[in-house]
């Protein structure tokens, strides 16, 4: 098998959703696509960012930084991003959801599974592969964010190009309509020491 | 903790002095019926099959505001949320409902679409397009093509230091008018009502929202406080229209 085969247990194509992989400085592999034992409770799930790898600071162990993708229209295979990470403290990982409740049926939909480094220690930037499942895609760091006003990619106050994977830590953007801006991310809980 | 395992939305029985909360959440994923809000001016009560529910009648001209809101469990089986004035007179009328297994990565966000493809709502456009609807979008002389929904949020539920902000019983920020809004974001007030017990904002899509003003606090239960007040108008298109509030958070 190869190493997406092992990380996740199956062929990327059969998976119904993305999952988050990394490689530590020590050399060991670890998906959230695995399971592993819960000595609290007793029983077995999903390896989880924050307490298997922010809790005991294993994300400053980090060296790669995956994001294991199913297959979509564009892409039937499934797809894959990896962020090398070279400073200890500036990967993260998180997801968007939303609940629906109102005049209707009631609904909890994920929208988006995002991976990340920060890039600008000071600033804050950061470049992100967003997998969107509204839009069953990948966004990479230099896709751009489409504006359906002017039916063309998006522009700053300057007129340049806003791409939609570069973004800040501080402030995170909204990469399309139906997503509000998310602002500030809480540093701690998404891995960043910075 | 990754991802809450219930966040749903409860709405209060009792009265704003004595609210009853218990077995007032509407469920996720029900169909035919069951598990809706439901508004009405007149004719509304608590066993009316979804497909038999009243019309409301629009005014001859300008507003009015939509008097009443039931939730319905199943199709025929509903209760009257009983501090839904369609004013601001009534300070516990719905709330989000968060258990204790989210570890939230940013502020929250809530607005208002047209249905869960979140498709940006067109200001003031009446009859609506594909995946907008009347009442998030507007009209200009009636709303000033700011949404027919207002709505107000208190504090951010939970504050990152582990507090529940619970608000007290009583008057809401200023009566919101048909025209009330601001494009945009408006934060919340920590421990307070919008704009510290001011203005309300209009419910349009992610164009005009409100964000809560802290991240709350991990793996801690909550509950963030919220009322509505909806309006109608005489430019209003007639149809079936089932808007739909949303609240954006994230997790890791």
């Amino acid at each position: 098998m190869g190493l997406i085969e092992d990380l996740l247990g199956c062929p990327l194509y059969d998976i119904t959703r993305p999952y988050w992989a990394v490689k530590l400085s020590t050399g060991e592999w670890i998906c959230e696509a695995r399971l592993k034992t819960d000595v609290y409770r007793g029983t077995e799930r999903p390896f989880d960012w924050s307490n298997d790898l922010v809790a005991n600071d294993d994300v400053l162990k980090i060296i790669q930084l995956w994001l294991l993708c199913p297959a979509s229209p564009r892409s039937p295979f499934g797809n894959t991003a990896r962020l090398t990470i070279e400073e200890p403290g500036t990967a993260f990982q998180f997801k968007v959801g939303s609940v629906e409740s109102a005049i209707v049926t009631s609904t909890k939909t994920f929208q988006a599974q995002i991976i990340g480094k920060v890039t600008n220690k000071e600033t804050g930037d950061c470049d992100v592969f967003i997998w969107d499942e509204i839009q069953r895609g990948l966004i990479t760091p230099t896709t751009y964010i489409y504006d359906s006003k002017t039916r063309s990619a998006k522009r700053d106050a300057n007129g340049t190009l806003i791409r939609a994977g570069q973004t800040n830590v501080y402030n995170f953007h909204s990469w399309r309509e139906g997503i509000a801006p998310l602002g500030q991310l809480e540093l701690k809980t998404v891995g960043i020491h910075i | 903790m990754a991802d809450y395992t219930t966040i749903n939305m409860q709405y209060n029985t009792g009265t704003d002095a004595s609210p009853t909360w218990t077995g007032t959440a509407i469920a996720l994923s029900g169909s035919a019926g069951a598990n809706e809000l439901r508004m009405a001016i007149t004719g509304g009560g608590t066993s009316i099959a979804s497909a038999s529910w009243p019309f409301m009648a629009k005014p001859v001209s300008g507003t009015t505001a939509v008097t009443s809101l039931y939730a319905y469990t199943a199709d025929t089986t509903g209760s009257q949320v009983a501090t839904y004035t369609g004013d601001n007179t009534k300070a516990r009328v719905l709330r989000w409902n968060f258990d204790n297994t989210g570890n939230p990565v940013t502020v929250m966000q809530v607005g208002f679409f047209a249905n869960n493809t979140h498709t940006a709502p067109s200001a003031g456009t009446q009859p609506p397009g594909t995946n907008n609807d009347a009442f998030t979008n507007g009209q200009s002389s009636d709303t000033s093509s700011t949404s027919y929904i207002k709505f107000n949020l208190y504090g951010s539920g939970l504050t990152a230091g582990g507090s529940q902000e619970t608000p007290a019983a009583g008057t809401v920020g200023t009566a919101p008018t048909a025209t009330t809004g601001t494009a945009g974001s408006v934060t919340t007030t920590a421990g307070n009502w919008l704009n510290a017990n001011a203005a309300w904002q209009s419910g349009q899509g992610f164009t005009q929202y409100i964000t809560g003003v802290a991240i709350p606090q991990t793996a801690t239960a909550f509950n963030w406080y919220m009322t509505w007040v909806i309006f109608i108008g005489a430019n209003i298109t007639a149809g079936t229209w089932t808007p739909v509030c949303t609240l954006q958070y994230s997790y890791s």
